[in-house]
């Protein structure tokens, strides 16, 4: 066994632990190193990530796979975290959530998604889920003495302990129609097409809603805009970039490795999970007048888009939808990172009105706003476009007609609320003084890599798009 | 080469004003001036060195994404070649006009009129469909701003319902995109959007009618076309002058220049089942258009409606189906581009001195300002078609072709031009003759050198068009000439297969008739 293969997991687990007895211990002043040493541990991890690039491995007995899903996956979730850990401690510091536990539950909250993608076994994929989702729970909560920030902690934490439930009983049941828990043996005696026991068929079903729970597909979306809103806003971008994508990647594991969607059943039902996360999440986005629900209901509307290349399946809209999810985590942590910025009072989340007047006082600020808000709303040439032109080239190619309209649909409805920032801020008036807005470099480095991302990743598709295809590939 | 420097161009501009401190509004305002003025010589190269009837030219085909056939590839055939030159003059003028009315945030305006010349040029240029979605895409976001940043009072509505519209018909269209290129490519066995292989596969009858539905709202609502229309009055009205211009002018065409590039080859069958639509909504549109024209207490929102109504034609025009029909089409959408740009340039230039467009508060301006009312009456008589102007021209060889294959459409058509008789003279006698009412319109100044020189060449072209258009209709026939054979083509597989069908639509002359009857004549307006 080559044990480097996990060390991009163990030098998160190692690095979470140390960072935990060093805040113990640390001075005020040694506590404000803390962002800077959980930005190394991420890169650390993301190096070893990609030493190894193009092996497979499979650890531990078949509980832990090294391939090239992990690796891409893996990144995703990684250069999610580290965009959202840039920032952080300005931000964290103006709504009173500065505590240096925050560090190190980032760490073990990426150590369980990385473990989550890892995952060659279901105790594993539940081990990962938990391991990644309790610091989540705690990091919501993280304002204190907010009302509203301890109500999205518990809030996320009954909906998730739901959701774990779920995932928990569809295992077991699982086990009892294929009689094992490796996803390899499962996928083995896992009948393609015709033939599936009732049994499994129900498992696989709670497996899904169980993970629905975690990337917030309607109807189990309803944690999401309160955890999202109460939360701080720099844990937001963080909620945006890592749990999302590790609960996508997991459901792509599984299913286009373990399961097929070749049942019409499960296949009307995913189809149905899809229709309505795009449909309800838009439509509530635009009565919102919360930036941040806003981005929150978008969030669910994106989780749709990118079931739609699960609906469809086969290698290339499943590695689609991971360039989809590169180009959704761009933008929506570049989001929230702006939104971080502007915030003023602590207790209420920035508001449409808020922008007004943003434009003159805070041109730059509010333009890449504008560009990660364009990217989210599909609207050429960046990133979101492309990756939607994808899907729904996939999904029409396959028959899925109405779908796509339905998703055309959504497109334009939802142009109307991702505009709705850039009205305020350049096409309304506000106030004319410059509330203290402060730009830390570690903003700027967010804003930076966001913006370039969203643009080179909408410019030149092709790489990114073999990328995730080729880390899908063996699956099939 | 040529067509990626006009299309780059501008960027490379909008990059050079991006650097300029803002505080200078002067050196933005003239680099932005000399940037599109270069832009606009460079595009009259192209008039010298097209060859005429020779297909797609000055091409360029550069392979973006090799799996899905995406490419950035652009060219230009007669159908577009005069559409080019039209959007680098009127962005050119545009520019210029916008000098003493943008004080405001001087810097993003310029950088977004650049940046929504690149996205028209890369619009008629684009002989890919991807790239083709893309510019359409891309000339959305500067109008948004356009209208939502410098428009009047109420212009927070109007640039909303602008994009909500605009956007609601291309989404459609970019299904209708993807789906054809799955068509073409069960057919071929290749995934491309490059149009001219597009073109040397039939899209399966059963599949053209929704794919042409699609492409057409995208269309239809550009044009705009009755009843999609009630974006326009809003958006024309709240935009600033030199937006007008450009949305009129260049934008409107967008739709017209869709339909005669790609819903019409790409779909012949569906609109010849969709034509009786699309003719009566046509002729509805320029008498509605006519008669809400009419009654508009505002000078801008005149010229709107008017605009309504004047794309009626070219609409008429493209249902007739024939090259008369069609060289008219194609050449009132660059006179309507003139004339009414020219319009909205003169409105706006009162505009700017009395701050108010409604007739009412205007009476006797002849005797104020007597240049100004030369120019607009030019102008006026353009847009309502008197012979020698180019205005005529177009709108005559609309009706003569739709005569030809829809006479009772035809004839309610010259409804809409006696009509833009009346509107255009019952106002231009509110406004500029009889004694001066208002006192406030007793010392204003004349039109300014500039306001003189933007105008110039537009009138220029007014007569230039009017009494010889042979360049630019032997120029732009053959390529027409092609999108009429695709039809007709279909046409004769549908007669000789199904007879009750031809029964129905014997209005049409079979097409061997059709180009009999038509040599003659087109022989006799532009003999060769």
């Amino acid at each position: 066994m080559n044990l480097s293969l996990f060390s991009p997991q163990i030098v998160l687990g190692i690095g979470g632990t140390l960072l935990f007895l060093f805040e113990a211990f640390a001075s005020e002043r040694g506590r404000s190193f803390l962002p800077t040493l959980t930005l190394l541990i991420l890169a650390l991890s993301g190096v070893l990530m990609w030493k190894s690039y193009g092996e497979i491995g499979v650890l531990f007995s078949g509980m832990v796979v090294y391939d090239r899903f992990f690796v891409f996956f893996g990144t995703l979730v990684l250069l999610g975290s580290f965009l959202a850990v840039s920032f952080s401690r300005p931000s964290l510091q103006q709504q009173d959530a500065f505590r240096g536990e925050y560090y190190a539950l980032v760490l073990f909250s990426v150590l369980g998604m990385t473990l989550l993608i890892s995952a060659a076994n279901m105790i594993i994929v539940f081990l990962g889920m938990e391991i990644m989702s309790l610091p989540l729970y705690i990091m919501a909560a993280m304002r204190r003495g907010s009302e509203r920030s301890v109500e999205a902690g518990a809030k996320y934490f009954l909906m998730g302990a739901f959701a774990s439930g779920f995932l928990l009983y569809g295992i077991a049941l699982v086990y009892g129609a294929t009689g094992t828990l490796s996803i390899e043996e499962i996928a083995r005696v896992w009948p393609r097409g015709a033939g599936f026991s009732s049994l499994g068929v129900a498992g696989m079903l709670l497996i899904v809603i169980g993970l629905a729970f975690k990337i917030a597909a309607v109807p189990f979306h309803m944690w999401e805009p309160d955890a999202y809103e109460g939360a701080p806003t720099a844990v937001t971008a963080f909620f945006a970039a890592g749990p999302k994508i590790a609960g996508f990647a997991i459901l792509l594991r599984l299913v286009s490795w373990a399961f097929s969607f070749s049942d019409p059943v499960i296949l009307r039902i995913v189809w149905m999970l899809a229709a309505l996360s795009m449909t309800v999440g838009n439509f509530l986005a635009l009565t919102q007048s919360s930036v941040k629900r806003m981005l929150a209901y978008s969030g669910i509307a994106h989780a749709g888009y990118a079931l739609v290349g699960l609906v469809v399946g086969g290698t290339v809209a499943i590695g689609l939808v991971g360039y989809y999810l590169l180009g959704y985590l761009l933008a929506s942590v570049g989001a929230f990172a702006v939104i971080a910025t502007l915030e003023k009072s602590q207790e209420r989340s920035l508001s449409f009105a808020d922008c007004a007047g943003k434009g003159k006082t805070n041109p730059g600020l509010t333009l890449v706003l504008t560009l990660f808000l364009i990217s989210l709303a599909g609207i050429p040439p960046v990133a979101g476009f492309v990756a939607k032109f994808y899907i729904f080239e996939q999904a029409l190619q396959h028959g899925f007609v109405w779908l796509v309209i339905i998703a055309a649909v959504n497109s334009i409805v939802s142009v109307y609320y991702y505009l709705r920032t850039p009205v305020y801020a350049f096409m309304k008036t506000g106030e004319e003084t410059n509330p203290d807005i402060r730009i830390s470099a570690g903003l700027v480095f967010t804003l930076v890599v966001a913006a370039l991302g969203t643009i080179i990743v909408g410019i030149s598709p092709e790489y990114f798009i073999k990328l995730a295809s080729s880390s899908v590939m063996w699956f099939f | 080469m040529i067509i990626t420097f006009l299309i780059f161009w501008p960027l490379v501009v909008a990059a050079i004003i991006a650097l300029i401190r803002g505080d200078r509004p002067d050196h933005i305002r003239q680099a932005a001036l000399a940037g599109t003025i270069i832009e606009f010589v460079v595009s009259t190269y192209l008039l010298f060195a097209f060859k005429t009837g020779a297909g797609y030219q000055f091409t360029v085909r550069w392979l973006w994404s090799d799996t899905l056939g995406v490419g950035y590839q652009v060219g230009i055939d007669g159908i577009s070649l005069f559409l080019v030159l039209l959007t680098t003059l009127l962005t050119a003028i545009s520019v210029w006009a916008s000098f003493g009315a943008i004080q405001e945030r001087v810097k993003g305006y310029f950088i977004a009129f650049l940046v929504l010349e690149t996205g028209m040029i890369g619009t008629f240029c684009a002989t890919d469909l991807f790239l083709f979605y893309v510019c359409w895409e891309l000339m959305l976001l500067p109008m948004y701003f356009l209208i939502g940043i410098w428009g009047g009072v109420n212009r927070i509505y109007a640039t909303y319902k602008f994009v909500i519209y605009t956007i609601t018909g291309s989404l459609f269209m970019l299904v209708a995109i993807i789906y054809t290129a799955n068509i073409i490519h069960k057919i071929a066995g290749v995934w491309t959007f490059d149009l001219t292989v597009w073109m040397q596969y039939s899209i399966p009858t059963a599949n053209q009618l929704w794919l042409f539905i699609a492409f057409a709202l995208a269309f239809a609502i550009k044009v705009p076309m009755f009843p999609l229309h009630t974006w326009l009055p809003d958006a024309h009205v709240q935009a600033p002058t030199a937006g007008s211009v450009i949305l009129a002018g260049v934008l409107l065409k967008m739709g017209t220049y869709g339909f005669l590039r790609f819903a019409i080859p790409l779909f012949p069958s569906a609109f010849l089942d969709a034509l009786p639509v699309i003719l009566v909504l046509a002729v509805i549109g320029i008498i509605y258009g006519a008669l809400v024209a009419m009654v508009q207490k505002d000078i801008k929102s005149l010229v709107a409606y008017s605009s309504v109504s004047h794309l009626g034609f070219v609409m008429l025009g493209l249902c007739a189906l024939n090259t008369v029909g069609f060289a008219g089409s194609l050449l009132q959408q660059i006179n309507h581009g003139i004339s009414t740009g020219a319009l909205f340039l003169l409105v706006g230039i009162i505009y700017e001195r009395q701050h108010t467009r409604l007739i009412a508060d205007y009476g006797g301006l002849f005797k104020v300002v007597p240049v100004f009312s030369i120019y607009f009456m030019i102008v006026m008589l353009s847009s309502i078609g008197l012979p020698g102007t180019n205005g005529f021209v177009g709108e005559f060889l609309i009706l003569l072709g739709a005569f030809r294959s829809h006479p009772v459409a035809a004839v309610l058509g010259t409804a809409g031009i006696v009509l833009a008789a009346g509107y255009m003279l019952w106002m231009y006698q509110r406004v500029f003759f009889g004694q001066v009412t208002n006192p406030k319109n007793e010392n204003i100044t004349d039109m300014t050198l500039r306001e003189r020189a933007i105008l110039v060449p537009l009138v220029i072209i007014i007569f230039a068009i009017g009494i010889y258009p042979k360049p630019i209709l032997e120029r732009i026939e053959p390529a027409l000439n092609r999108v009429i054979d695709r039809v007709n083509a279909v046409q004769v597989v549908e007669k000789t297969k199904q007879d009750e069908l031809l029964s129905t639509r014997n209005t049409y002359p079979p097409p061997a008739m059709e180009t009999k009857s038509a040599d003659p004549e087109t022989e006799e307006e532009q003999p060769r």
